[in-house]
């Protein structure tokens, strides 16, 4: 029984170790800068440092680190104050890593590239590039600036898709399509300025920043509820299939077991990884929305009305929060494990 | 003599090794010593008393800069408990983060960024209940890992 077990193991063991893929290398540290992994496990992230899918990159005041992507020499800085994860979802069949500023502002520059082209983004847009070198800022109220300094870039948000040349960035609110492109020459965005501006719109309408969060966040969950019915069914042919490779195994049957793993297994579990890969993409990015910026919202209007929730701007927030959460732990946490809190 | 020399240092380090393990709980003076300086606004002063990760009412703020921000705005509204009382002191039990949020957020929370030498206050003041979760001092002051209220 061991022994069919462990042939099992062995049959299927390639597809499983595919996934511990590493993306990126740290080149540079300074300051304090944490690397949370996909176990959970949070350290200060070191020179040499190699970093995963799943992984989370936060710098604190006065830090920043830079990180290059081990398939060709591309580099990512990511400034002080920011959260930057190393993502990955299958697109047209073709896994991709996603670079993602989930708040601050990162700068990444692709260079050439052994392997795709990596998408980038924010918890609120994505965007393909090509031979690129892109600026991206992720505001607290979940509103992102991308910049194109070279190359060229098709950005995504609210189904619609927007190229943006050299010199030109265009600025998007959470739920909402691109805004107008504007020039971009020679500009360096003062973050902290921006920032506050983006700070100033949300005080002054609290309600309307929630509720394009709450779409924001209605727009993926709807993205991960399309897959789930199909994952049950990949999972049910699947384990069909697991049960005709054990009979095939423990008729010793080699030859034809390899045949059907290869032709039969192998892509069930695929298609099977390539769903729970984008279920995953969708819960986590709603993690970090949910996270980083509500939590952040939360956090501005509590510390300022701590005493008195009934005034009408936090009461008609927390209206709408609350209802966000609910829908959160329903939705959302049964695709989250403890190791991504 | 010299092995009532070594005994006595045995015995020191073996005292020594057990006061590290024994788990923190402040004392009341201490707890009240932390309630008026957060009434003077002063957590923002002191390096390191409260530091992310950190538990705000339900959520969790894991930047720094949220952490900072969150005591700078309380310190901007004069934020204050206003005649507190210490109701308890008790160790994190394992329905705790109920107190903080039903949540995977906050459950997680409580078991993967409080250890053994968490405890909770709570505090009643007039404008309510608030709990604090705090931890071994820095600077003379326990150190704030959350804070949630006022419930009334």
């Amino acid at each position: 029984m061991k022994a069919k077990l462990l042939c099992l193991v062995f049959l299927l063991a390639p597809l499983a170790i595919a996934t511990a893929e590493q993306k990126a290398e740290t080149v540079f540290t300074d300051g304090e800068v944490n690397h949370k992994d996909g176990s959970g496990r949070t350290r200060s992230l070191e020179i040499g440092d190699r970093l995963s899918a799943g992984d989370t990159v936060v710098t604190k005041s006065a830090s920043s680190a830079e990180l290059k992507l081990l398939a060709g020499s591309s580099s990512i800085k990511i400034r002080q104050n920011s959260v930057f994860t190393l993502g990955e979802m299958s697109v047209d069949g073709t896994k991709q890593t996603v670079l993602q500023t989930v708040v601050g502002s990162v700068a990444m520059k692709f260079d050439k590239l052994a392997t795709k082209e990596p998408l980038v983004g924010t918890t609120t847009c994505v965007a393909s590039v090509r031979g690129t070198e892109i600026e991206l800022y992720a505001g607290m109220d979940g509103s992102s600036l991308v910049a194109v300094v070279s190359g060229a870039v098709d950005l995504q948000s609210a189904g619609q898709t927007v190229p943006l040349a050299a010199d030109e960035a265009v600025q998007i609110k959470p739920g909402q399509a691109p805004g107008p492109k504007f020039s971009w020459i020679g500009k360096q965005l003062d973050f902290s300025t921006w920032n506050q501006g983006n700070l100033d719109d949300y005080l002054t309408d609290p309600v309307a920043s929630a509720q394009k969060i709450e779409e924001q966040l209605a727009s993926y969950r709807t993205s991960m509820e399309d897959l789930l019915p199909q994952l049950a069914a990949q999972k049910a042919a699947y384990d069909e299939a697991y049960a005709q490779l054990k009979a095939l195994v423990d008729a010793k049957d080699d030859a034809k077991a390899k045949d059907f793993r290869d032709g039969t297994v192998f892509p069930l579990m695929l298609s099977e990884a390539t769903l729970i890969l984008n279920i995953r993409y969708y819960a986590l990015t709603s993690l970090s929305l949910r996270r980083f910026v509500l939590g952040g919202m939360y956090m501005q209007l509590k510390t300022r009305h701590p005493l008195d929730a009934s005034d009408p701007a936090f009461a008609g927030f927390l209206e709408v929060y609350s209802r966000i959460l609910k829908d959160f732990e329903e939705s959302i946490v049964p695709q989250l494990v403890e190791a991504d809190i | 003599m010299l092995a009532v020399g070594i005994l006595a240092m045995g015995l020191a380090a073996s005292l020594l090794a057990a006061c590290a393990s024994v788990p923190y709980t402040p004392s009341p003076k201490k707890v009240q010593k932390l309630l008026d300086l957060i009434d003077r606004g002063g957590v923002g002063a002191v390096k390191g008393l409260s530091s992310a990760p950190f538990m705000l009412d339900g959520e969790i703020l894991l930047r720094q800069s949220d952490v900072d921000s969150a005591w700078s705005n309380l310190k901007a509204a004069s934020f204050g408990f206003g005649k507190p009382a210490i109701a308890s002191i008790s160790r994190i039990g394992p329905d705790s983060y109920r107190l903080f949020g039903d949540t995977m957020d906050a459950r997680v929370f409580f078991e993967k960024y409080l250890d053994k030498n968490s405890v909770l206050a709570s505090i009643d003041a007039s404008d309510g209940r608030y709990y604090l979760i705090l931890n071994r001092e820095v600077s003379g002051y326990p150190r704030i890992q959350g804070f949630k209220g006022p419930i009334k």
